[in-house]
C-alpha cells in the first residue's frame, strides 16, 4: 500500500503488555481489598479528641475489672486509658509504635498515669502507684524547686536563721556532704557540692541572726532528763536508736549535734526559735529543759568520734555573699526560709511534663528508656545521668533512700501532668480539704499544739494519730476530753504513736474540748439514745466475742481500745450508733461492718456505760 | 439494534479504527485528543533521544495527579483537627486509600524531577531560542508552578514532616528583605503555619495552581506545534532513505501509549510496594532536628545555611530571572537541535556546571545534613 | 475470525484489556467511595438501664430519636422519624404529630391523618451484657416485638 516502515513489534508488546500488566496489578489490589474487615466499629468522644476503632476487634463487654461501670466506653473511648493508636484497625498499627505513631499501648504504669490526668486527688483508688508517687512528691518536697499543680512550696524544712547558735559549721559541712548518716529519716536530698561551695554556704548561713537564746541553763540532771523524755513521749515523733516515729529528725546524735544553749532555749519556747516547725509549741521550765539537755549530752552522742565532731569549726565570713548566691542558685530557698532570701523555685516547671516524648529527651548510657515514667525515675535516681559533657551539669540533687520502685512511682505521678490533657470539666478534683479550724483562741491553740500534724480533720492533716478529729465531738465525753488533753492516757495499746504530753493547761484543754464537742459532731450519731439493760449487755459482750479485740477488767486482747473506763470516756449515743450501724459509721474505724440489732446495741451501750 | 449502537459509535468516533494511512490521517485531524499532533511527523521526532519523553511523561503525571487528587479530595478535610486523621482514614478504612495516596505522592515527586529534567533537555538542545522564546518562558513558569503545587501539597497531610518543611520553606520566603514578610503573610494567612495556612494551601493546591498549569500546558502544547515542532527534529538532517514524513498514527501515538503504559505500570508498582511517608501529627511545640524543607528545596536550604540572603534569596531569584530573560539575550542561532554541538559547548558547559552545583547542594542537604544542620555521613 | 487477522486480533486484545481495566477501576471507585465507617451519628445507641423507662406515657430518648414504651409484655422502641419525609415527630395528646406536613399517628404509631405513607417504625431494642438497653435505629422490627424483661 505504501512504503512506510511497519511499526516495530516491540512497540505492540510494550503497549499491550503494559495494558495487561496494569489490569493485573489493579486485580491484585482488588484481591487485597477483599480481605479488609467489612465493617469497622468506631467510637467517637469529641471532647477528648478520641476516635477509637478498637472495637472492630475487641468487645468492650469483655473488659475485665469493674472499670467500665464508672468509665463507660461510650463516654471515654478506649485510648483515653489504654493509649495506642485508636484510628488503626490492624493489631500492629494499633498496639505498637511506628514512624507515624510514637507510643505503643500503655503498660500498667502508664495506665495509672492516665488515671492521673483526670483524677487530681492525692489518693486515687485503683491506682496505688500513682497515689504513692503523689505522696512522695509531697514528702520529698519536689514542689520546692519545681512548679507542680496541686503542690505548694513545702514548709517541712527547718528555718535556717540563727543556725550558728544551733549546730557547728563542721556539722553543716557534713550534712551538706551526705545527710543520711546524720539522720536516717532525713528528707533533704544530697547536693553535689565542692568543698569551696560548702564553705560558702556555711559562711552565708552562719551570717544569719536568729532570735536571742535564753541564758545557758544550770547543769541539769540526766536521770530526770531521761524520765522527762519518756513522759513527754518524744519518740512518738523522733527516732532514737532505730525506734520511734519519723515526723521529726532522728535524735540519736542530737546531743553532739545541737549546742546545749540552743536546745535548752528551744525546749523552753519551741516556736519562738522556730515559728514554722511541725513540732508542738513546748514551753518547758528551765529546769526540765536543762535536765533533757543533760540527758541528751550524755546519751545522744556518737559512740566513737565522728569527723564532724572533731573537725575544725572555721567559718570565713568573706564568703557569705557567694554562699547566698549559691543558696539561691541551688534552690535551697524553695524549702528553707533563711533571712530575707525570697522563696522561689529554681528549677523548671513540671506542669506539662506528661506531654514530653521520651524520644525528644536526652538518653542515658546504652540502655535507652522508652516510657516517660522510667525516664523520670532515672533522672530522680541519678540526676547527672543525662548530663552532656561540655554543658553545665544538672543542679538537681540526688534523692537518697528512694527505691527504684519509689522513683518509678514518682515518674507515674509526674507523667500524669499535662496542661492540655483533658478539658476542665473532665477533671475529677481532689475532695475539698477544709479543716474547719476557727480563728481566735482555739485556732491559736490548734496551731500551737500542731494538732493537725498528727490528726486528720476535714481531709487535711497527718496520719500519725489513729483518731481523726472529725466527729470526735460525738464520740467522747467533754469532761473526759478535758482531762485527756492535759494528761493523755493510752487507750489504743496496739498503736505505737502515743500522744505527746505537751503541757496543755486546764484552761487550754477546756477551750479545745469545748470546740471539739460543739463543732466536731458526727452527723451519723443520733443524740438522745435510750439505754437498755446493762446485764443483758454484759451477756451480749461475751456472746459476741468482743474480748477478741477489747480489754475489760484486764481480760481480753488489745487489738482495739481498752474498754476499762469507757463509761467515763465514750458518749453512749456514739456507742449505740457504732454498734447498731456498724464500723463504717466512723471512717477508718476497724470495728466489724454490719450492725447489731438496735436493742442489743442499747444493752451493750448501757453495760459499757457502767465500766 | 446493532445499527442503533453503530450510529452512537460513529457519532463519537467519526473515522473508526484507522486501518490505513488515509483513515489514520483523518483520525488525527478529526479526533479531539489526537489533533494536538500534526497528522504526519518527522521520523527524527520518533527517536527516543529526541525528547526522552520527558515533557509527555510530565503531562501524563499531571493527568494522573489530577485524577488521584480528585479521589483524595473525597476524604480529605483541610483543617488542623482533621487533616492528619484523614490520612489515617485513607490508611485504615478507605479501600484503596493507601495506594491512591501513594500514587499521588510518588507521582508528585516524579513530576518535579521530570519537569526539571525536561527543562535541562530543552536548554541543552537550544530549544529556548527563536522562535520558541515565549514557549520557553511558559515552560519556566510551568516548572515554578509545579514546584508550587508540590510545595502546597506537602503541607496537606499535616504531619510533622509537612508542618516543619512548610515552616522552614515559608521562613525562607520571609527572609527576603522588604517583600518577603508580606509575601509570607499572604501565603500563610497568619504569622505561623496554622489553620489559615492549611486552607490556603489546600485551595491553591486543588484549584488555583492546577487551573493555572492546565491553561499554561494548553499554551505550551499549542506553541510546540506552531513553533515548528521539536527543535531536535526540526534541525535534524532528512532521512537518507524512506519517507520524509510518517503518519502520526500509529507511529507516534503507539510510542506515546507505550510511554503512558510504562509510566502507569512503574508508578503503580512503586505505589504498591513503597508507602508514602507519614509522620506523627503536626505539633507546633516540637521541632524535629533538623527541620528540613521538601527535597527539591533542600539545595536552597543548604545555600541559605551559608547566607540567608545570598544563598536563600539571591541565587534562586537570580537563577529564575536569568532563565526567564535567557531567550531574549542569547541570540546565537547555531548548533540547535543537538545535545553537544561545537557552537554551544560553552553555554551547555556553564548550564551543566550550574545544574551540577544545585544537584550537589541538594544531595548534601538531603543526605548529609543531620541535627543542627551539621554535616554527617550517610545514612543519618 | 480468519479475516480479522493478526493485527485485528491484537487490537481486540488491546480493547479487551482496556475494557477490563475500566471495569476494575469502576469497581474500585465504588469501593473507594464507600468506606466502611463514617463520622456521622452511629445507628446503635446505649439508652441506660431499663428502669429509666417506666410504664405509661412513652419516654423520648433524644440522642437516639426513639420513644421507649413499656407495657405488660415488655419494652419497645418506636422511631420518631416520620415515614413521610423524615422529620422528627413529637408527642401530641395520645399520639404523635409530625410538625413538617402534619402527619398524625396514634399511640401505636399507626397513621391517622396526613401524607405519611405508613406507620412509624419499631426498631430493635436489646439488652447488652452489662444490662443496659441498646437501640439500633436502622433495624426495623415488627410492632409486636417486645423486649421481655426477666
Amino acid at each position: 500500500m505504501n512504503d512506510e516502515p511497519a511499526l516495530p513489534r516491540w512497540l505492540h508488546v510494550v503497549v499491550l503488555g503494559s495494558f495487561f500488566l496494569t489490569a493485573a496489578l489493579v486485580g491484585v489490589l482488588l484481591v487485597q481489598d477483599a480481605a479488609r474487615p467489612a465493617q469497622v466499629e468506631q467510637r467517637i468522644v469529641a471532647d477528648l479528641e478520641v476516635v477509637d476503632r478498637c472495637e472492630t476487634c475487641h468487645d468492650a463487654a469483655d473488659h475485665p475489672a469493674p472499670w467500665l461501670d464508672d468509665h463507660p466506653v461510650e463516654r471515654f473511648g478506649c485510648t483515653t486509658c489504654h493509649g495506642g493508636q485508636g484510628l488503626a484497625v490492624t493489631k500492629a498499627a494499633a498496639h505498637e509504635a511506628g514512624p507515624d505513631w510514637e507510643h505503643p499501648l500503655y503498660d500498667a504504669a502508664e495506665r495509672e498515669a492516665a488515671c492521673g490526668s483526670c483524677h487530681e486527688a492525692a489518693t486515687v483508688s485503683g491506682a496505688p502507684r500513682l497515689s504513692h508517687g503523689r505522696a512522695l512528691l509531697a514528702e520529698r518536697g519536689c514542689a520546692g524547686c519545681h512548679t507542680i499543680p496541686g503542690f505548694d512550696l513545702p514548709e517541712t524544712a527547718p528555718q535556717l536563721d540563727g543556725l550558728r547558735d544551733k549546730v557547728s559549721a563542721a556539722w553543716v559541712r557534713a550534712w551538706l556532704t551526705d545527710p543520711a548518716p546524720l539522720n536516717p529519716v532525713h528528707k533533704m536530698p544530697r547536693f553535689a557540692l565542692t568543698d569551696a561551695e560548702r564553705d560558702a554556704l556555711v559562711a552565708f548561713l552562719f551570717s544569719l541572726d536568729g532570735p536571742a537564746l535564753e541564758p545557758a541553763p544550770a547543769a541539769g540532771d540526766s536521770d530526770r532528763g531521761r524520765l522527762a523524755v519518756a513522759q513527754r513521749r518524744c519518740t512518738t515523733c523522733h527516732r532514737v536508736d532505730d525506734r520511734g516515729g519519723d515526723v521529726g529528725p532522728d535524735l540519736t546524735l542530737a546531743g553532739a549535734k545541737l549546742h546545749p544553749a540552743w536546745l535548752g532555749s528551744f525546749l523552753q519556747d519551741t516556736h519562738r526559735l522556730r515559728p514554722t516547725t511541725r513540732m508542738p509549741g513546748f514551753k518547758l521550765s528551765a529546769e526540765e529543759a536543762a535536765d533533757i539537755v543533760a540527758y541528751a549530752g550524755e546519751q545522744w552522742v556518737p559512740d566513737a568520734d565522728t569527723p564532724w565532731a572533731t573537725a575544725a569549726d572555721t567559718v570565713d565570713p568573706g564568703l557569705a555573699a557567694a554562699g547566698r548566691a549559691l543558696f539561691v542558685d541551688r534552690g535551697c530557698a524553695g524549702c528553707h526560709r533563711a533571712g530575707d532570701v525570697p522563696r522561689t523555685r529554681a528549677a523548671m516547671a513540671l506542669d506539662d511534663l506528661g506531654r514530653r516524648h521520651v524520644s525528644d529527651l536526652p538518653q542515658a548510657g546504652a540502655a535507652p528508656t522508652h516510657d516517660l515514667p522510667s525516664w523520670i525515675a532515672t533522672k530522680v535516681l541519678v540526676p547527672a545521668a543525662f548530663d552532656v559533657p561540655g554543658v553545665a551539669a544538672a543542679k538537681m540533687p540526688a534523692f537518697t533512700g528512694l527505691s527504684a520502685d519509689d522513683a518509678f512511682d514518682l515518674g507515674i505521678a509526674l507523667a500524669a501532668l499535662r496542661k492540655d490533657g483533658v478539658p476542665g470539666d473532665w477533671k475529677v478534683a481532689a475532695p475539698a480539704a477544709t479543716a474547719n479550724v476557727p480563728a481566735g483562741e482555739v485556732g491559736a491553740l490548734v496551731d500551737r499544739f500542731r494538732c493537725l500534724v498528727c490528726h486528720q480533720l476535714g481531709g487535711r492533716g497527718g496520719e500519725v494519730a489513729g483518731v481523726a478529729l472529725d466527729g470526735e465531738g460525738s464520740r467522747v465525753r467533754r469532761d473526759w476530753l478535758v482531762g485527756f488533753l492535759q494528761a493523755p492516757v493510752t487507750i489504743r495499746m496496739d498503736q505505737s504513736a502515743r500522744m505527746p504530753v505537751m503541757g496543755i493547761s486546764p484552761a487550754e484543754a477546756t477551750a479545745l474540748a469545748e470546740w471539739i464537742g460543739s463543732s466536731l459532731a458526727d452527723p451519723a450519731v443520733e443524740e438522745g439514745a435510750t439505754l437498755g439493760d446493762p446485764a443483758a449487755g454484759a451477756l451480749a459482750y461475751a456472746a459476741r466475742g468482743c474480748a477478741t479485740c477489747h480489754v475489760v477488767h484486764g481480760e481480753g486482747t488489745m487489738k482495739g481500745p481498752t474498754l476499762d473506763g469507757a463509761g467515763a470516756r465514750l458518749d453512749p449515743d456514739y456507742v449505740v450508733a457504732l454498734l447498731a450501724k456498724g464500723g463504717a459509721v466512723v471512717p477508718g474505724n476497724r470495728h466489724p461492718e454490719g450492725g447489731l440489732p438496735e436493742a442489743e446495741a442499747r444493752d451493750l451501750a448501757a453495760w459499757i456505760e457502767s465500766l | 439494534m446493532r445499527d442503533f449502537f453503530r450510529r452512537i459509535r460513529d457519532s463519537v468516533f467519526r473515522v473508526g479504527w484507522p486501518e490505513d494511512e488515509r483513515r489514520a490521517l483523518m483520525a488525527m485531524r478529526s479526533s479531539f485528543l489526537l489533533h494536538i499532533h500534526a497528522a504526519k511527523v518527522r521520523p527524527a521526532s520518533l527517536r527516543a533521544t529526541a525528547t526522552w519523553g520527558l515533557g509527555l511523561l510530565s503531562l501524563f503525571l499531571f493527568g494522573s495527579l489530577v485524577i488521584t487528587g480528585v479521589y483524595l479530595m473525597f476524604y480529605y478535610v483541610p483543617h488542623p483537627d482533621a487533616a492528619w486523621r484523614s490520612m489515617k482514614d485513607l490508611a485504615f478504612v478507605v479501600p484503596f486509600g493507601v495506594v491512591t495516596r501513594n500514587l499521588h505522592r510518588w507521582g508528585a515527586h516524579a513530576m518535579v524531577a521530570l519537569v526539571l529534567l525536561h527543562m535541562g533537555r530543552v536548554f541543552l538542545t537550544g530549544g529556548y531560542k527563536a522562535p520558541r522564546e515565549a514557549n520557553w518562558v511558559a515552560g519556566v513558569l510551568l516548572a515554578i508552578l509545579t514546584l508550587g503545587l508540590s510545595f502546597t501539597g506537602y503541607l496537606l497531610p499535616w504531619d510533622q514532616l509537612a508542618y516543619w518543611a512548610v515552616t522552614v520553606g515559608s521562613k525562607m520566603v520571609a527572609s527576603v528583605p522588604g517583600l518577603g514578610p508580606p509575601a509570607a503573610l499572604l501565603l500563610l494567612g497568619d504569622h505561623t503555619v496554622g489553620e489559615a495556612a492549611l486552607l490556603r494551601f489546600y485551595v491553591l493546591h486543588c484549584v488555583v495552581l492546577p487551573l493555572a498549569v492546565a491553561g499554561l500546558v494548553a499554551f505550551h502544547l499549542y506553541r510546540v506545534r506552531k513553533d515548528g515542532g521539536l527543535v531536535t527534529s526540526e534541525h535534524a538532517p532528512a532521512p537518507a532513505e524512506g519517507p520524509r514524513l510518517l503518519p502520526a498514527w500509529p507511529h507516534l501515538i503507539y510510542r506515546e501509549l507505550a510511554l503512558l503504559g510504562g509510566l502507569v505500570v512503574a508508578l503503580l508498582l512503586l505505589s504498591m510496594v513503597v508507602d508514602a511517608p507519614l509522620e506523627p501529627q503536626a505539633d507546633p511545640t516540637r521541632t524535629p532536628n533538623p527541620a528540613k524543607a521538601p527535597w527539591y528545596f533542600l539545595g536552597i536550604q543548604e545555600l541559605a545555611h551559608y547566607s540567608a540572603f545570598w544563598g536563600g534569596v539571591f541565587i534562586p531569584a537570580a537563577t529564575i530571572g536569568v532563565l526567564l530573560v535567557l531567550p531574549y539575550v542569547d541570540r546565537h542561532d547555531q548548533g540547535l537541535g543537538r545535545y553537544w554541538p561545537k557552537e554551544r559547548r560553552t553555554a551547555n558547559s556553564v548550564f551543566l556546571l550550574i545544574a551540577a552545583f544545585f544537584v550537589t547542594e541538594t544531595v548534601i542537604g538531603t543526605f548529609f545534613r543531620g541535627p543542627a544542620w551539621a554535616l554527617m555521613w550517610w545514612p543519618g | 475470525m480468519a479475516e480479522v487477522g493478526r493485527r485485528g486480533f491484537l487490537r481486540y486484545l488491546g480493547v479487551g484489556a482496556g475494557v477490563l481495566l475500566f471495569g476494575e477501576s469502576a469497581w474500585a471507585t465504588l469501593r473507594f467511595a464507600r468506606a466502611p465507617v463514617s463520622y456521622g451519628p452511629p445507628s446503635r445507641h446505649a439508652l441506660g438501664p431499663p428502669g429509666d423507662y417506666p410504664a405509661g406515657a412513652p419516654t423520648y430518648a433524644d440522642e437516639a430519636g426513639v420513644f421507649v414504651m413499656r407495657d405488660e409484655r415488655g419494652l419497645r422502641a418506636l422511631s420518631a422519624t416520620c415515614t413521610h419525609l423524615g422529620c422528627t415527630v413529637r408527642k401530641d395528646g395520645d399520639g404523635f404529630l409530625c410538625p413538617c406536613h402534619g402527619s398524625r399517628y396514634d399511640n401505636a404509631g399507626r397513621v391517622l391523618a396526613g401524607p405519611a405513607p405508613r406507620s412509624l417504625r419499631f426498631v430493635r431494642l436489646v439488652l447488652d451484657r452489662r444490662g443496659r438497653l441498646v437501640v439500633d435505629v436502622d433495624a426495623e422490627v415488627d410492632a409486636d416485638t417486645h423486649l421481655k424483661l426477666g
